[in-house]
C-alpha cells in the first residue's frame, strides 16, 4: 500500500473510533448509580418539575433510545439545544473550540521544542552533571501542580513584573479577521503584526504553564529513547565506518530515537487537553474548558454532552494525524 | 611486510564490579596478504582485540598499554579525527551478527554508499555504481540496494556487511565471528565467499571465531587465546599435527575427525575463567592435564619454540618430547 | 559458587542500586510516610482545631499560626494537615479501586484472549485516548458531590492505564518459556505464581501504585480547585487554594502558597518514591555500554 492509501484507511478508521469513544462515555455517564436528574437538578427545582425536566431532556426514554438518538444526532452534526442558553450547542461552541485548540497546540509545540533537546543532550552526556541536574530539576518541576504554577506565574510575571497579561485571550481593542479561529495563525495569514504580538503576549503565561507540566515527561522520554538507540549495534557500525560525528548523532541516532517520541506526543496532547480546563479557568480564556465548567455548574446537560463530543473529535483527529506521521517516518510500518 | 603489529596490548574494563583484564599483554604480527585466525572461547578477549585495533572499545574499557602499529604507525595515541580517517578506509570490520549492525531506517545501498562518500572523493552516482558492483561481488542482486535491512535474510545481511566492509578497499579486514548467527549451510557459503574474496583481492585478514575448523579452511596462521592471553600461534598447516599448548590440543580434540574411527568426545574439564579474578600463574592451569606446581605460580611467557611457532606454556618441552 | 534463593529479595536489590536511586527512594518514602501519617491520625495531631473560627482573620504566619489563618480565622496549617485525609486518602481509595478493577479486567483479557480481549481493548483504547481529567470532571458532577463518588470518579480515569499494564504483564508472563519449563520440572501452579509471577508483578505494581497516588492526588486537588468533588468547608488542598485566591490581591499570599506546597510535597514524595523504586527493582547493566 502506498502512504496515500494508509492515510485514507486511517481517516476512515477514525469514525468508528469516535463512535466507540462516544459510546463508552455515554454509557459511563448513564449506567452510574443514582438518578442523574435528581442529582443534578434536585436541589434547584421542586420535585414536581423533576419529571418534566426528565422528559425534556429525553432521559425518561429507554437507554437504547437515548443512545440511538445521541449517535444519530451527532452524525447529523446536531448537538442539541443548550438547556441553559436556549441556542444550538454548535453555535455556542464555534467561538470557543479554537481557543482551546490553539492553547493545546502551541503548548505542545513549545514543550516539544524545549523538552526533546533537553532529554537528548542528557542522554548524550549520560551520567554527567547535566544529566543528573536536569533529571532532578525535571522531577521537581513535574511535581508542581499545574494550577499552582499558573497562579505563581500570574503573581510573578503578571502582577509583580507586569510583563504579561494575566487573563483573557486578547486586549479590549483587538482587531483581527478570523480565518481559522487560531489567533496566531490568523494574524500571520492576514499579515496583522499588531495582532500577532498581542496574541502571543496573552498566550504566553498559559503556554508557559502547560510547558512546565509537559516538558519533564517529554525530556525523560527522549532521554530514554536516545540512550536506547545509542546502545544499538548499528551505532557501533556507524562509528567504525569513520563517519563524522554530526552524521552519527543526527543522521543515525536521532532519527531512530525520535520515533517512539512521536507516538507519545499523542498521549501528551491528550493529557494537555485535560489540563486546559484548569488553565482556562485561571487565565479566563474563553475556551471549551471554561464552557464545560460553566455548563457543569449550570447543569446544562445537552451542552455537556456536546462538549464531550467535540473533545472526542479533537482527540481522535489528533491521534490519527500522529499515526499517519509515524507511518510516514518509520519505514518498518507495513501498510 | 608487516601490515599490523600488535605489541604488548593491554585493554582493560573498569567496571563497577571490578577490573576486567580482557586483553592482557597480547602481541602478534600480520603480514601483507596473509590471513590470521584468532580462536578461543567466548569471553577470552578476541573481540576486544578487534575493537582495540579499530579503537572502538566501549566504555568502561580502555587501552591501557601497548602499541598497535599499522604500517609502522602507532594507532593508540591518535586523536579522534585521525582515527576517523583510518577507520574503514584502511581497516574495516565485519561485525558479529550483522542482524542489528545496519540502521533500520536507511536502505542497504545508501548505507554502503555512505561509507564510500565519506572516505573517497566521488559523487553520488559513482558511489551508487560502486555499491552495486560490490553487492554483485558478494553475490547479491544489485536491485537489493533499495531494500531495507529488515527486508533481507540473515545470509544476505552478512554478505551486505562484507560488501560494505570492502567498499573503501581497506588494507586490513577484520571479520568478527562472521558466521556465528547463521545456519550451517549459509555459514559455509559465507566462508566460501570470504575465501574467494581473499584470493581475488589479496586481502590481509584477521578472522575471529571460536570455530577452529573454519580457521583451518581459510587462514594461513592460527593464534589461540585463553583468558585474555595469547597461548599459541603457528601456521595452520602445523596446528593439527604439532599443537603444543594443552588448550589448543583440547580444542582440536573437541572436533571429531570425520574420517577416523569412532572416538569419545573429550571436553575440557573445569569452569571458564573469571576474568575479574584470574589465577596467579598460568590461566589455564586449573583445567590443564599437564599442570605442575610451577604453573600455578608463574605466568608463562610466549616463546618461539620453532619456526613461526610460539607457545606460552611452562611444560612445552615435556609435551613436545612426548609427542 | 553458591546460589542465593531466587525471587524477590529487596534487600539485595537495594544494596546494588546506585546512590542516587537510594536517595530518591528514601526521601520519597519519608515524604509519603509522613503524609500517610497525616491521613491516618491527622485530626489528632493538628496544632489547632481546623474548624475553629477566630477573630484573627487573614493573619500572616506567626509562631502560633505557622501558616497563617484564613478569612474565617482558622489556622491554615491545621486545616492542611487535616485535609490530607481528603486529598490523599481519597486518592488511595481510588488507586486501590482502579488497581483491583484493572487487575481483574486486565488479567482476564490477557489470559483468555480472543473476542473478550478484543472487545475490551477496543473500549479501553477509546477511553485511553480521551483526556482522563475531563472524564473525572463529568463523573464527579453526574455522580454528585461526596467522598465515595469522588473516589469512584478518579478511579475510572485510571482504569484504562492499569488495565493495559496488567494485560501486557499477563501476556508476557503467559508467553514466557520459563513457565513451561517450570511445569516440566514439576512445579505446581502455586509455586510458579509465588516465586516467579508475583515477584515480577510486584515490582511493577509498587511503582504503579506510587505513580497512581501522585496522579490521583493531583486530580483530586485539581477538582477541588475547580470547586468540584468535595464540598466546602472540607479543607481539601485544592479547595483551600481556590478559596485563598480571592484574598490574594489583599496580600494574603500564604493562603495560596501553603496549600500548593502541600500538594508539591505529596507529588515529590510519590514521584521520588516511584522513580527510586523503579531503578532499584530493575537493575540493568547500565553503565557497561
Amino acid at each position: 500500500m502506498k502512504l496515500r492509501y494508509y492515510i485514507a484507511v486511517r481517516l476512515g478508521l477514525a469514525i468508528p473510533t469516535m463512535i466507540i469513544l462516544l459510546t463508552t462515555v455515554f454509557f459511563l455517564m448513564h449506567v452510574l448509580p443514582g438518578d442523574p436528574v435528581v442529582i443534578m437538578y434536585g436541589d434547584r427545582y421542586p420535585t414536581k418539575y423533576i419529571d418534566e425536566i426528565r422528559h425534556n431532556l429525553g432521559l425518561d426514554r429507554s437507554i437504547w433510545e437515548q443512545y440511538g438518538s445521541y449517535i444519530s444526532d451527532i452524525a447529523k452534526g446536531d448537538l442539541g439545544i443548550s438547556f441553559v442558553h436556549k441556542v444550538p450547542v454548535v453555535q455556542k461552541m464555534s467561538n470557543t473550540y479554537a481557543c482551546t485548540l490553539e492553547l493545546a497546540i502551541v503548548g505542545l509545540i513549545v514543550s516539544t521544542l524545549l523538552g526533546l533537546p533537553l532529554g537528548i543532550i542528557a542522554a548524550m552526556r549520560r551520567d554527567g552533571w547535566f544529566d543528573h541536574i536536569s533529571r532532578l530539576v525535571s522531577l521537581y518541576i513535574h511535581s508542581n501542580p499545574g494550577f499552582w504554577v499558573a497562579l505563581i506565574f500570574q503573581i510573578i510575571f503578571g502582577l509583580m513584573l507586569g510583563l504579561f497579561p494575566i487573563s483573557g485571550r486578547s486586549p479590549p481593542d483587538f482587531q483581527l479577521t478570523k480565518v481559522t479561529g487560531l489567533y496566531i495563525l490568523d494574524s500571520i495569514l492576514t499579515l496583522n503584526f499588531e495582532a500577532f504580538i498581542q496574541s502571543i503576549r496573552y498566550l504566553a503565561l498559559p503556554v508557559l504553564t502547560i510547558a512546565i507540566t509537559s516538558i519533564p515527561y517529554l525530556s525523560r522520554l527522549s532521554r530514554a529513547s536516545m540512550i536506547n538507540v545509542l546502545g544499538e549495534d548499528y551505532m557501533v557500525t556507524a562509528k567504525a565506518k569513520g563517519l563524522p560525528q554530526w552524521s552519527i548523532t543526527y543522521k543515525h541516532a536521532l532519527r531512530n530515537a525520535l520515533l517512539p517520541v512521536i507516538t507519545s506526543v499523542g498521549g501528551q496532547f491528550t493529557a494537555l487537553l485535560g489540563g486546559t480546563v484548569i488553565i482556562e479557568k485561571i487565565f479566563s480564556l474563553p475556551g471549551l474548558g471554561s464552557l464545560l465548567m460553566d455548563s457543569l455548574t449550570a447543569r446544562d446537560f445537552t451542552m455537556i454532552q456536546g462538549i464531550v463530543a467535540i473533545y472526542a473529535v479533537i482527540v481522535v483527529v489528533m491521534n490519527t494525524v500522529i499515526d499517519i506521521v509515524y507511518a510516514a517516518a518509520d519505514p518498518r510500518v507495513k501498510y | 611486510m608487516s601490515v599490523l603489529k600488535v605489541q604488548n596490548l593491554k585493554t582493560h574494563f573498569f567496571t563497577p564490579f571490578g577490573l576486567v583484564k580482557a586483553v592482557d599483554d597480547v602481541s602478534f604480527e600480520m603480514k601483507k596478504g596473509k590471513a590470521l585466525g584468532l580462536a578461543g572461547e567466548s569471553g577470552c578477549g578476541k573481540t576486544t582485540i578487534a575493537y582495540s585495533i579499530m579503537s572502538l572499545v566501549p566504555n568502561p574499557g580502555r587501552i591501557v598499554e601497548g602499541k598497535i602499529l599499522y604500517n609502522g604507525r602507532d594507532l593508540v595515541p591518535l586523536n579522534e579525527e585521525e582515527l576517523r580517517r583510518i577507520r574503514w578506509k584502511e581497516i574495516s570490520m565485519v561485525f558479529q551478527g550483522a542482524m542489528a549492525s545496519f540502521n533500520p531506517l536507511f536502505k542497504i545501498g545508501d548505507q554502503i554508499s555512505e561509507a564510500i562518500l565519506t572516505h573517497e572523493k566521488v559523487n553520488k552516482k559513482e558511489a551508487m555504481r560502486r555499491t552495486n558492483e560490490l553487492l554483485e561481488l558478494v553475490g547479491i542482486d544489485s536491485v537489493r540496494a533499495n531494500n531495507y535491512p529488515w527486508e533481507l535474510s540473515g545470509g544476505m545481511k552478512q554478505r551486505s556487511m562484507i560488501a560494505m566492509a570492502l567498499s573503501c578497499n581497506p588494507s586490513l579486514l577484520i571479520a568478527d565471528e562472521p558466521t556465528t548467527a547463521l545456519d550451517v549451510i549459509v555459514s559455509a557459503q559465507i566462508m566460501d565467499l570470504i575465501k574467494e574474496l581473499r584470493t581475488r583481492l589479496d586481502l590481509t585478514m584477521l578472522l575471529i571465531t571460536h570455530d577452529i575448523s573454519v580457521i583451518a579452511q581459510t587462514c594461513d596462521e592460527l593464534a589461540v587465546m585463553y583468558g585474555g592471553k595469547l597461548v599459541e600461534k603457528t601456521d595452520v598447516s602445523k596446528i593439527f599435527t604439532d599443537s603444543v599448548h594443552p588448550y589448543t590440543t583440547a580444542l582440536i580434540k573437541a572436533f571429531p575427525n570425520i574420517r577416523s574411527p569412532k572416538q569419545d568426545l573429550e571436553g575440557i574439564p573445569g569452569n571458564p575463567l573469571d576474568l575479574m579474578n584470574p589465577p596467579a600463574g598460568c590461566r589455564f592451569a586449573p583445567r590443564c592435564p599437564h599442570v605442575q606446581p610451577r604453573c600455578m605460580g608463574d605466568d608463562p611467557v610466549l616463546t618461539e619454540i620453532a619456526a613461526n611457532h610460539y607457545v606460552a606454556c611452562h611444560q612445552w618441552e615435556e609435551i613436545y618430547e612426548t609427542r | 559458587m553458591s546460589y542465593k534463593k531466587s525471587g524477590f529479595n529487596f534487600r539485595e536489590l537495594y544494596n546494588i542500586a546506585p546512590r542516587s536511586a537510594k536517595a530518591m527512594f528514601i526521601v520519597g518514602l519519608t515524604f509519603s510516610l509522613i503524609l500517610m501519617v497525616f491521613v491516618v491520625v491527622g485530626p489528632y495531631i493538628t496544632p489547632q482545631d481546623p474548624y475553629q473560627f477566630s477573630e484573627n482573620t487573614l493573619g500572616a504566619p506567626t509562631s502560633k499560626n505557622l501558616m497563617g489563618t484564613d478569612n474565617l480565622g482558622r489556622d491554615l496549617l491545621s486545616r492542611l494537615i487535616y485535609g490530607a485525609r481528603y486529598s490523599l486518602g481519597i486518592s488511595l481509595v481510588a488507586v486501590g479501586l482502579s488497581l483491583v478493577i484493572g487487575l481483574v479486567l486486565g488479567s482476564a483479557s490477557g489470559f483468555f484472549g480472543g473476542n473478550l480481549d478484543r472487545i475490551m481493548m477496543l473500549f479501553m483504547d477509546a477511553m485511553y485516548i480521551f483526556p482522563s481529567f475531563i472524564y473525572m470532571l463529568i463523573m464527579v458532577v453526574v455522580l454528585g458531590p461526596g467522598l465515595w463518588q469522588t473516589a469512584l470518579a478518579i478511579s475510572i480515569g485510571r482504569i484504562p492505564y492499569n488495565y493495559r499494564l496488567i494485560r501486557s504483564l499477563t501476556i508476557s508472563v503467559k508467553e514466557r518459556g520459563f513457565i513451561e519449563a517450570e511445569r516440566v520440572l514439576g512445579a505446581d501452579n502455586w509455586y510458579i505464581i509465588r516465586n516467579h509471577i508475583m515477584p515480577y508483578y510486584m515490582s511493577i505494581l509498587f511503582v504503579t501504585v506510587s505513580l497512581g497516588m501522585a496522579s490521583g492526588t493531583l486530580a483530586i486537588s485539581g477538582l477541588g480547585f475547580l470547586g468540584l468533588g468535595i464540598p466546602p468547608p472540607t479543607p481539601e488542598w485544592g479547595t483551600e487554594l481556590a478559596g485563598g485566591r480571592t484574598y490574594l490581591l489583599g496580600g494574603a499570599w500564604w493562603l495560596v502558597m501553603f496549600p500548593g506546597v502541600f500538594v508539591l510535597i505529596a507529588m515529590l514524595g510519590f514521584n521520588l518514591l516511584s522513580d527510586g523504586l523503579d531503578i532499584i527493582l530493575n537493575p540493568t547493566v547500565r553503565r557497561l555500554q
